[in-house]
């Protein structure tokens, strides 16, 4: 630090004050005594002054007990080797004061700016610690420099999400993110030390950049530095520190969330595998079936009657049937289990899909009653055609396996308060107790409501009015089950022209 | 007899539709890609192509869309439960009809018989279509249900006007709205729905039943031919 222009003032001040003080005890006082006086004064500047200006006021206070007080007097010269005795030891005692108060003063200011430094890295901690995620925190340091530092901060953060996205991503305070260059940052990733302004490397660039770690590192904070700026050795390595601290926490944070996919990976694994073993047992029922019947039609058809044949045709004509409905169950669950499902949605009227999907399951269980009943004019829906259509089709499926001999099914739609209600009621035992609920909750062979693959069933119509924004709901009728899906509608505007 | 060219790579496929093609007294080609296609086709032309959209060699959209070209017997395309897409861009291609896989020989059959029957029918429309209580008369546009005049708007007309240029035949949302409203106005789905509604509650003695107008979830609507 330079001294100002009063230190200097001052130190000519003490001089001649302590010269004042020893002209009033000049005559009674030895030369010893005033040279006690002049030491007070050094001992005080020393103490007050910086040490050029102390060392300028011990100087000041030598000459002037030669010049006025030391035989001959208003001379430099010196006769007495008493004299020169006691102005070397004014002298040297002078200069070991002013030396070691400057040490110490040093320390002093050096332990301070320890503390300090200190304080700050356990404040930024603090801060990050308050954040949440990896962009929060770079968030969160770049405003804590900006604060505390005071230079405009950018924190460069390593890339490995998205393949496409650029390999750095720069988040920055106050200025644009143009001004800061990620070339830099890549370069002190790259090398692991600090680079620009006021380093070995790169020191002509208008910025310092320092990497989160020597190896390896997360990412790298920036600094724009302004023209005239120089740092010293001891701020920049506690900017290098600081920016540690910011790396060691977005790592920590990193590390924290990628636990936690992996945890979710692994429940959503779980969750797949136990699909897969209930999938593959549904899937060998049939298929026991199919082959039993096949391979009998093969090796002992002289000894079946011709009605027998037929039955056994006709069982795997079914059998195969129910097959192919749990591979379309099996598809859309594949589908609408991903995290972002697609859905084709587009304007459609509910009465069409009933319509098809009544004309359709009349076909596939020709013994059933399927009745069809759709308040006219209905408000159209937002949704995929096909896949409420397959709704439609597994509760009806599921209601006509629980409906005995003579199955009657009742499919209704009608206005329902803000959309559209689509009901499936079957006249068959009920649900004798079975939680409704518990009926969409998971795909699992439930207790004795579940034949073949009407758990699956369930599960996709559940998770496809669920991407629908719409509830499904069973409830137990006497006698029976319905099950009604209540959709949210829109007016539109009517067409253009007619 | 009907000579029919199955374009198919599945084996177990292709032999029962072939097997059951023959037992109908139709008379089956195979041919496993769109290569051997071509060239069966250009050595005899076939009176109706059944086409699997999942060829080895080529995509069956654009093949079809090539076809098209030179051939004008119909087209049938199998497609699987995950090409709904395929399946609608087959028949805005140019196919006349789509079977989703798996199905049966009873659908297969029926809908192979109604194309060849079309397809003969084709060149000289008689002048009145007749589909169960519906009479149209295409030169004097007129439409009666049980002999009894039905008024229509404008554009209901040229929709039901579209839909009998074609009996029998799946047209497609977007081929509909091409025709009606205008090619800028393919993705006004509502449009379609609205009067599709209003006609059927013309014609249909249930709208949610319909008897003539058919709803193809997701893919169009066809007049019922018979």
């Amino acid at each position: 630090m330079k001294a100002g222009p009063w230190q200097w003032l001052l130190a000519l001040v003490a001089a001649t004050l302590a010269t004042l003080v020893c002209w009033w005890l000049d005559a009674r006082m030895s030369i010893a005594g005033l040279a006690m006086v002049y030491l007070v004064a050094v001992a005080a500047t020393a103490v007050m002054l910086d040490r050029a200006p102390g060392i300028f006021a011990a100087l000041l206070c030598v000459s002037a007990l030669n010049f006025f007080f030391v035989p001959p007097r208003f001379t430099f010269e010196v006769h007495s080797p008493e004299y020169v005795w006691t102005l070397a030891v004014l002298l040297g005692v002078s200069m070991l004061l002013n030396t070691m108060i400057a040490t110490l003063k040093s320390r002093q200011a050096r332990a301070e700016h320890a503390q300090l430094r200190s304080a700050q890295l356990h404040e930024l901690s603090e801060t990050l610690a308050q954040a949440a995620g990896a962009q929060d925190m770079a968030v969160c340091a770049v405003q804590w420099f900006e604060r505390e530092v005071g230079h405009s901060t950018a924190v460069f953060l390593r890339n490995d999400s998205a393949v496409g996205d650029p390999a750095l991503r720069c988040v920055t305070g106050n200025a644009q993110a143009s001004a800061f260059q990620p070339s830099a940052a890549q370069w002190a990733m790259d090398h692991g030390r600090r680079m620009g302004r006021g380093c070995d490397d790169w020191p002509d660039l208008p910025l310092w950049c320092a990497p989160f770690a020597v190896r390896d590192a997360g990412g790298a904070m920036q600094f724009l530095l302004p023209p005239q700026h120089r740092s010293s050795e001891g701020e920049q390595q506690h900017w290098a520190a600081l920016a540690r601290q910011v790396g060691l926490a977005i790592d920590r944070e990193r590390a924290a969330g990628a636990a936690r996919t992996a945890q979710e990976s692994a429940r959503a694994e779980a969750a797949r595998n136990t699909l897969l073993a209930s999938l593959s047992h549904d899937l060998r029922t049939p298929l026991a079936g199919i082959l039993g019947t096949a391979s009998t039609l093969r090796s002992q058809s002289d000894a079946l009657s011709p009605a027998q044949r037929e039955q056994l045709l006709a069982n795997i004509e079914n059998e195969t049937r129910d097959l192919a409905a749990m591979a379309d169950n099996v598809l859309q669950l594949a589908r609408l289990s991903q995290p972002h499902a697609q859905l084709r949605k587009q304007w459609e009227s509910v009465e069409e899909v009933l319509g098809a999907a009544a004309s359709r399951l009349r076909k596939r269980w020709p013994d059933a009653r399927i009745q069809l009943r759709v308040t006219p004019s209905l408000p159209p829906i937002y949704a995929e055609a096909a896949l409420l259509a397959q709704v439609v089709a597994n509760l009806v499926d599921n209601a006509v396996r629980h409906s005995g001999d003579e199955p009657r099914i009742e499919l209704a739609a009608g206005r329902s308060r803000g959309g559209v209600f689509i009901a499936v009621r079957d006249h068959g035992p009920g649900l004798k107790g079975v939680d409704p609920q518990a009926l969409f909750e998971r795909y699992q062979q439930g207790a004795q409501r579940d034949s073949g693959a009407a758990g699956l069933g369930l599960a996709i119509c559940k998770l496809v009015i669920d991407a629908h924004d719409g509830r499904i709901e069973a409830r137990s009728c006497e006698p029976g089950v319905e099950f009604r899906i209540d959709l949210p509608a829109q007016e539109l505007e009517p067409a253009a022209s007619t | 007899m009907s000579d029919i060219l199955v374009v198919e790579d599945d084996a177990s496929i292709a032999q029962f539709v072939a097997a059951s093609l023959s037992a109908a007294g139709m008379q089956p080609r195979i041919c496993t890609t769109a290569r051997d296609a071509e060239r069966e086709i250009a050595r005899r032309a076939p009176q109706l192509v059944i086409l699997d959209l999942g060829l080895p060699d080529e995509d069956g959209v654009s093949f079809i869309a090539r076809l098209r070209k030179t051939l004008a017997a119909p087209v049938l395309v199998l497609s699987a439960r995950t090409h709904e897409a395929g399946k609608i861009a087959a028949l805005d291609a140019g196919a006349d009809d789509y079977l989703t896989k798996p199905f049966g020989v009873g659908e297969l059959l029926a809908r192979v018989r109604a194309m060849l029957r079309r397809a003969k029918a084709a060149p000289q429309p008689a002048r009145v279509l007749r589909i169960g209580d519906i009479a149209f008369d295409r030169e004097s546009r007129e439409l009666t249900l049980r002999g009894e005049p039905v008024h229509l708007t404008p554009i209901e007309f040229k929709l039901f006007e579209r839909l009998a240029r074609d009996p029998g035949k799946v047209l497609t949302h977007r081929q509909l709205l091409a025709d009606v409203w205008g090619s800028e106005q393919v993705d006004q789905l509502h449009y379609l729905r609205i009067y599709m509604a209003h006609l059927r509650a013309k014609l249909e003695d249930n709208p949610a039943e319909p008897r003539y107008l058919a709803t193809e979830l997701g893919v169009g609507y066809r007049l019922a031919d018979e």
